[in-house]
């Protein structure tokens, strides 16, 4: 299509002209000119053409000097000609001439594989979004029959990520799931926002579904932790999959004289969560404030300490009572420059306050924790403990206590092997759900673009 | 002091005699007495500014922050005292691991111009600290992002499809490229034109500044007497072409070969190893030919099987040294060292990773000089 118009643009003044030209041959067909008429007009054209090269040099002359006069007067430019800089000028022009050559600068290394020296990233692949698929496979045997997990192989879930800036104020992150539940494969979003970065005074939005700001382990994203499950503490809270919210977050990052990072978020999203709040009976809101400081101790360790509150209405008097939960969290890390590659040490410890404002009860306070320690001793190869206690937010008689260790391989940045083993120490009432043991081996790959690790 | 201070109280005339016995420094009691330390303080902070008028009224300093030590180093001789630079990592990690610690989103949260090396090194941390730092000025695109790469030489840009099978390859190539020197003189030549861009009012500044670098840089690389032969850009140039060999023999021979590129001279075509494929613009620049690497594949860690192959090949083709980073492990160089008799150069490739590599310059003396070193003493490994 392209191509076509262009040969009618050629052809159109083809055309004309040549048919302008058959025009003008005609009448000189008619009237034969002598040679001598011939020749006089030779003479006037020759003479008409001396004068306009006399008036083209005259105005040439003049514009020549008129920008002479110019150059005079602008301050601080050089006369055209000066031999005292020319050379220096010219090597360097040479230098980039040469650099900006493709064959000219010689590979000379034969052991590697050495592909052009300037290449350009083809177009059209840079509006993607990055995308990458990560898998968790997971296998667990327990010695309690009929819990939530048996003795079975369990590709518990397949996570896709698409990210990217959507426009220079904002950028946009999905994570669909596909998750097993009863059986059944199903698909979820577990993650999809729009985040706006380049808002004034510090701030920062996302509107859409996101991980509540609860803490530190709820907002990761449970391949990203260093166990093979969330804690117990936040799966009786906020369910198995910790706090979602659909909804809105602002944070600031606080400006102090001390040049600490330190960040006030809020958020406010649906009461869907149906563990401790009201799920989706409630018509109200979940409301969240988030409040982290971090600090670098040394060059080599740091401390985040953060305090969290989320509160939404619960099903007690149709919406009329309400749940609150707080929580602490102190996260301590260390990795040494030199050895950084071969080890690391990360402490984790969570606390949670939870009140259920019930009905015909009493507020039942609930407390839980967890404490966890995880330590690099290879390049590859980390240990990691961890100790947990909960009680159920509305039965707050049951509680439950668990000791777990891991070992993990990791075979790249995109390949990791988990061994964990899980003693789980219930005081529960009914019959049948008593201590367990568990061990489970989980294998976890992304295939796709390079992650970003969160610290 | 009794003197001086009965001086001063006499001058303001605010206090009886008596009063003079008491220490000065009472609380003012009165709204006079308040008046005079109003006074006090108003005249010291003005004598201050009138003896320190820089410091009262000095000019802002564009802030920089860069992901490495070795662009801080670059900054810092290209934007002299009208740039304040601060860089992310210390040069004694490895480049490709750097935490996105939130104290550095606070640190680029008030800077005008974030650096990166390029090339993907950065891709574990730069998004997430960009995004944390809140600050719409250095965001990608913007004048305030620099991507040094701009325009270096690449080495190893891949050409058919890329996948992590080939372990953890760059798409746009190798990004270790500051080992070339030529490559640190374009990024120079960036540097100036951004902060030519952000400080207009400074740029003549900044390009007499570039220009006392790059010779800087071409003197330390070539040696005074090619310098006094030829200028640096000239001396560049000839090299890129093959012609710097003829042109030394014009002028004086093999002495007058002087600074990195002569000291290395002797060694060209010399056989070495590396840990890690961060040496690849180093070699290239001055003739070694590296035979393989430690790592079966980038960032992929040394294997029994892969090093067993290693020992065959240095035996074979007899290489004279292996350059590593001091933040790698001495296990499997040590290891090769004792089956092979191999030399091993541990040496930092980054300013700051070691004592003595204090910038830029001072790091490549270092490197050459254990180059040097090494390949002149005898070896076990014979082709």
């Amino acid at each position: 299509m392209h191509r076509a118009n262009t040969m009618w643009i050629l052809a159109g003044p083809l055309l004309f002209g040549s048919a302008a030209a058959c025009a003008q041959e005609s009448p000189a067909v008619e009237t034969q000119p002598t040679t001598a008429e011939l020749l006089a007009e030779l003479r006037l054209l020759r003479e008409q053409m001396r004068q306009q090269q006399e008036r083209h040099d005259a105005e040439l002359k003049a514009l020549q000097t008129q920008i002479d006069e110019l150059k005079e007067k602008t301050p601080g430019s050089a006369p055209t000609t000066t031999p005292a800089t020319q050379p220096a000028v010219t090597s360097e022009q040479e230098l980039e001439g040469l650099l900006s050559g493709v064959t000219t600068t010689p590979t000379t290394q034969a052991a590697v594989p050495t592909g052009p020296l300037f290449s350009l990233r083809g177009p059209g692949q840079s509006f993607n979004p990055d995308i990458s698929l990560n898998a968790d496979f997971l296998g667990a045997f327990s010695t309690r029959e009929g819990g939530t997990l048996d003795d079975e192989f369990l590709f518990r879930e397949l996570e896709v990520s698409f990210s990217g800036a959507v426009d220079p104020y904002t950028r946009t992150d999905f994570f669909v799931t596909i998750e097993r539940e009863n059986d059944e494969f199903h698909v979820d979003l577990e993650e999809g926002y729009l985040a706006f970065v380049t808002l004034p005074y510090d701030l920062q939005a996302r509107l859409g579904k996101f991980r509540a700001g609860f803490g530190r382990a709820n907002t990761m994203h449970r391949h990203a932790l260093p166990w093979i499950d969330y804690p117990l503490e936040i799966k009786r809270l906020f369910g198995e999959e910790g706090l979602f919210g659909t909804g809105a977050e602002l944070s600031w990052l606080v400006p102090n004289p001390w040049h600490q990072y330190l960040t006030l978020t809020y958020e406010v999203f649906n009461n869907d969560n149906d563990a401790l709040f009201a799920g989706e009976k409630s018509d109200d809101f979940t409301h969240l404030v988030h409040i982290k400081s971090f600090r670098d101790l040394s060059p080599t360790s740091t401390l985040e300490l953060g305090a969290s509150l989320a509160t939404a209405p619960n099903n007690g008097a149709h919406g009329g009572r309400r749940s609150t939960v707080e929580g602490v969290d102190i996260t301590y890390r260390w990795k040494p420059k030199e050895a950084g590659l071969y080890r690391s040490f990360l402490w984790q410890t969570e606390f949670f306050f939870a009140q259920a404002d019930r009905q015909y009860f009493e507020t039942e306070d609930s407390f839980g924790m967890y404490t966890a320690g995880e330590y690099q001793f290879a390049r590859r190869w980390k240990f990691g403990l961890r100790f947990d206690s909960a009680q159920m937010p509305y039965e707050v008689k049951d509680r439950e206590r668990a000791y777990s260790a891991y070992l993990t391989f990791l075979e790249t940045e995109f390949v990791f092997w988990r061994l964990g083993y899980q003693f789980t120490d219930r005081n529960f009432r009914e019959e049948g759900n008593k201590d367990e043991h568990q061990v489970f081996l989980q294998l976890n790959w992304t295939l796709g673009v390079h992650p970003a690790h969160k610290y | 002091m009794d003197r001086s201070r009965t001086c001063r109280r006499a001058r303001f005339g605010l206090r009886d005699a008596e009063s003079l016995k008491e220490p000065f420094f009472n609380l003012p009691r009165s709204a006079s007495d308040f008046l005079s330390l109003l006074w006090i303080f108003l005249v010291t902070a003005l004598a201050i500014v009138l003896v320190h008028p820089a410091a009262a009224f000095a000019a802002p300093k564009l802030k920089v922050v860069t992901t490495t030590t070795d662009l801080k180093s670059i900054f810092e001789a290209g934007g002299g005292d009208k740039v304040e630079v601060a860089s992310l990592g210390s040069g004694r990690e490895d480049p490709h691991f750097i935490d996105a610690k939130p104290s550095y989103m606070v640190l680029a949260k008030d800077a005008d111009l974030w650096v990166r090396i390029g090339m993907e090194l950065e891709i574990g941390y730069e998004g997430l600290v960009l995004d944390g730092a809140r600050n719409p000025k250095i965001r990608i695109g913007t004048p305030g992002h620099l991507d040094a790469s701009e325009g270096v030489i690449r080495l190893e840009v891949p050409t058919g499809k890329v996948d992590r099978s080939m372990g953890d390859i760059h798409p746009l190539g190798n990004p270790h490229y500051w080992l070339d020197p030529l490559n640190v003189r374009i990024v120079a030549k960036n540097v100036a034109a951004r902060l030519s861009q952000l400080d207009s009012a400074d740029a003549e500044y900044f390009k007499v500044r570039l220009e006392a670098y790059q010779k800087k840089l071409d003197a330390a690389m070539f040696g005074p007497r090619l310098m006094s032969a030829a200028d640096g850009a000239k001396l560049w140039a000839m090299l890129l072409k093959g012609q710097l060999d003829d042109f030394v023999k014009q002028h004086g021979g093999d002495e007058a070969a002087g600074g990195w590129w002569g000291a290395l001279r002797p060694l060209a075509g010399t056989k070495i190893v590396t840990y890690h494929r961060s040496w690849t613009y180093f070699a290239n620049r001055f003739n070694l030919n590296v035979i393989d690497e430690l790592e079966p594949k980038p960032g992929i860690p040394p294997s029994p099987a892969h090093l067993a192959d290693v020992v065959e090949k240095v035996q074979r083709e007899g290489a004279k040294f292996l350059l590593m980073e001091p933040f790698y492990s001495r296990e499997a160089p040590d290891w090769l060292a004792s089956k092979t008799g191999i030399k091993v150069v541990e040496v930092a490739n980054s300013v700051g990773g070691q004592s003595g590599a204090t910038d830029y310059i001072s790091l490549m003396d270092l490197i050459v000089k254990r180059c040097v070193e090494v390949a002149g003493s005898p070896t076990a490994v014979q082709p």
